[in-house]
């Protein structure tokens, strides 16, 4: 083990996202095109602002209202982050008791697959009548979107293992805790990756859509209130703006993930 | 299962001697019947070969050897040190050589004090030619270098039993000498109880001293091979390797036209 980390030139590699001209230009372009048909759109049919204000209005909005959208992005990030951290941290113990207990696992896990296609819109008004309307509620919603595709993917990705690996460490007399550590969460790494950065987009939405009910019932102002609110206003061109930093707080939580937990577990993510 | 107390780095000559045996045995899989009133022994420091068509029962028969089985019927006496060595490398893609070769040794260590004897693994590792890759991941290395991996890693705890389930199968032509070549290399100086499953008569009769031919479950047929020893691919050349090639063929034609 010592000498593997003295030797990182024989590691495996981080994954590296090849960020390139060929890679970015296609990118670049189809953001250009997709602001030209908008344009088009709004100039073609002569759309007044209330129903699609032209792309630099919501620039404008943008920076008319950078701090009141910063101010939310940043508290609809807090609760997505802290629901997102929560809902792993409960998803790998709910996933390790399932492994551990076999028959605990197979009766909750169909519960699992059936709560994954409860709608959050849904949930979430009862979530906040029970939990009262503040930032905690917006938490919890956010958890509860999240936990579990997570325990899914982390049971599925434990149930990969090779049949034989597995006879290996049976006959140097593995018992279930030393199998789970020493193999079925590690033939899991790559699933948690993958499903901590769909559960990042998942924590996101919850947040938003929680604050929708939560309203400014706390003094924590997310996106989600504000869209409400300019959205009653007729706001359209803030409503845009704010829709576009939701969009971006998304992308931002996705590649925070990708990067913290492709370095994280690095080791095991390369086959 | 493998216990830290048989592993010594020289306790070679002191070693005992492996006797397994299976009276009576009978295993049933999904209501399937796979091994059928088997008894068979496999004592001393003797490689014996097992050949059969597809699902006659070879394997199931080296798991049940393994302990990775339980009979459903009749008496198993195996060794509690044993190796095994898979039709694939099986090896874990997060560790290096060096750590899969180690892995066996941190199992049966985990309960006792002191650090587990790294120089063993890399002991092993030259010993099959490994040494300039004990720092490599399996992904780095060939499917030959990997088979030789996980021999290695089947070998690190000084097995009295070592049981080979098609490690071939997988390999060119050359490999597969090769690799059989090193396999009794091995053999030859460490001297164990080797029980190999293999499709291919000609390599069980070359690197064995008993042959047994397996059909629907059942040992059909036991074959004492007197070729000289050391052995090589070269004495498929042999008239004697073409009498016994003749007669287990024969006993494996008559089981597929029974």
């Amino acid at each position: 083990m010592t000498n593997d980390r003295l030797h990182r030139s024989d590691g495996p590699p981080v994954v590296d996202p090849a960020i390139s001209p060929m890679v970015v230009g296609p990118i670049i372009g189809a953001a250009g095109g997709m602001i030209a048909v908008w344009y088009a759109l709004v100039w073609s049919f002569d759309l007044p602002p209330i129903v699609l204000p032209p792309p630099h209005a919501v620039g404008s909005a943008m920076v008319e209202h950078a701090a009141a959208l910063g101010r939310a992005t940043m508290i609809t990030a807090a609760a997505s982050v802290v629901g997102l951290a929560a809902a792993a941290g409960l998803a790998m113990m709910i996933a390790v008791v399932f492994d551990l207990f076999p028959p605990i696992g197979r009766a909750l896990f169909p519960y699992v697959l059936a709560m994954q296609t409860v709608p959050v819109v849904a949930v979430a008004p009862l979530l906040v009548l029970w939990s009262g309307y503040t930032f905690r509620s917006v938490v919890v919603v956010v958890v509860i979107v999240c936990l579990f595709p997570i325990v899914h993917s982390v049971v599925e990705g434990m149930r990969r293992i090779d049949p034989d690996q597995e006879d290996l460490l049976r006959l140097y007399g593995a018992n279930r805790w030393t199998m789970l550590w020493r193999l079925r969460l590690p033939t899991a790494a790559g699933e948690i990756v993958t499903v901590l950065k769909t559960a990042a987009a998942l924590a996101v939405i919850g947040a938003i859509v929680a604050e929708f009910f939560v309203g400014n019932g706390t003094s924590s102002v997310g996106l989600g209130y504000l869209m409400t609110a300019w959205q009653m206003q007729n706001m359209t061109d803030r409503l845009i703006a704010a829709i576009v930093a939701s969009a971006m707080l998304g992308l931002s939580l996705y590649g925070g993930i990708d990067l913290i937990s492709g370095w994280l577990l690095r080791r095991y993510l390369v086959r | 299962m493998v216990d830290a107390a048989t592993v010594s780095a020289s306790a070679d000559n002191s070693r005992p001697i492996s006797v397994c045996r299976l009276d009576s045995v009978d295993v049933a899989l999904g209501g399937q019947s796979v091994l059928r009133d088997v008894s068979v022994q496999f004592a001393g420091e003797r490689v014996t070969s097992i050949v059969g068509a597809s699902g006659c029962g070879k394997t199931t028969l080296l798991r049940v050897l393994a302990g990775l089985q339980a009979a459903s019927g009749g008496r198993v006496q195996t060794d509690d040190n044993v190796g095994f060595v898979f039709q694939k490398p099986a090896l874990l893609p997060w560790l290096t050589a060096r750590q899969n070769v180690l892995l066996p040794l941190e199992m049966i260590w985990r309960h006792r004090r002191g650090a587990v004897p790294t120089e063993t693994a890399d002991e092993w590792l030259r010993m099959v030619g490994l040494e300039n890759a004990l720092e490599k991941f399996p992904r780095q290395l060939s499917g030959g270098m990997q088979m030789r991996v996980s021999l290695a890693r089947a070998m690190v705890t000084r097995p009295s039993l070592l049981l080979l389930d098609e490690p071939l199968s997988a390999l060119d032509e050359m490999l597969r000498e090769k690799l059989g070549e090193l396999i009794l290399r091995l053999w030859t100086r460490r001297r164990f109880t080797a029980v190999m499953v293999t499709h291919n008569v000609a390599e069980a009769i070359w690197m064995s001293h008993r042959v047994l031919v397996m059909d629907r479950g059942r040992v059909i047929g036991d074959r004492a091979i007197d070729l000289p020893w050391p052995r090589s691919p070269a004495m498929q050349r042999d008239d004697r390797f073409d009498n016994h090639f003749r007669h287990v063929a024969a006993v494996l034609r008559g089981a597929a036209s029974a």
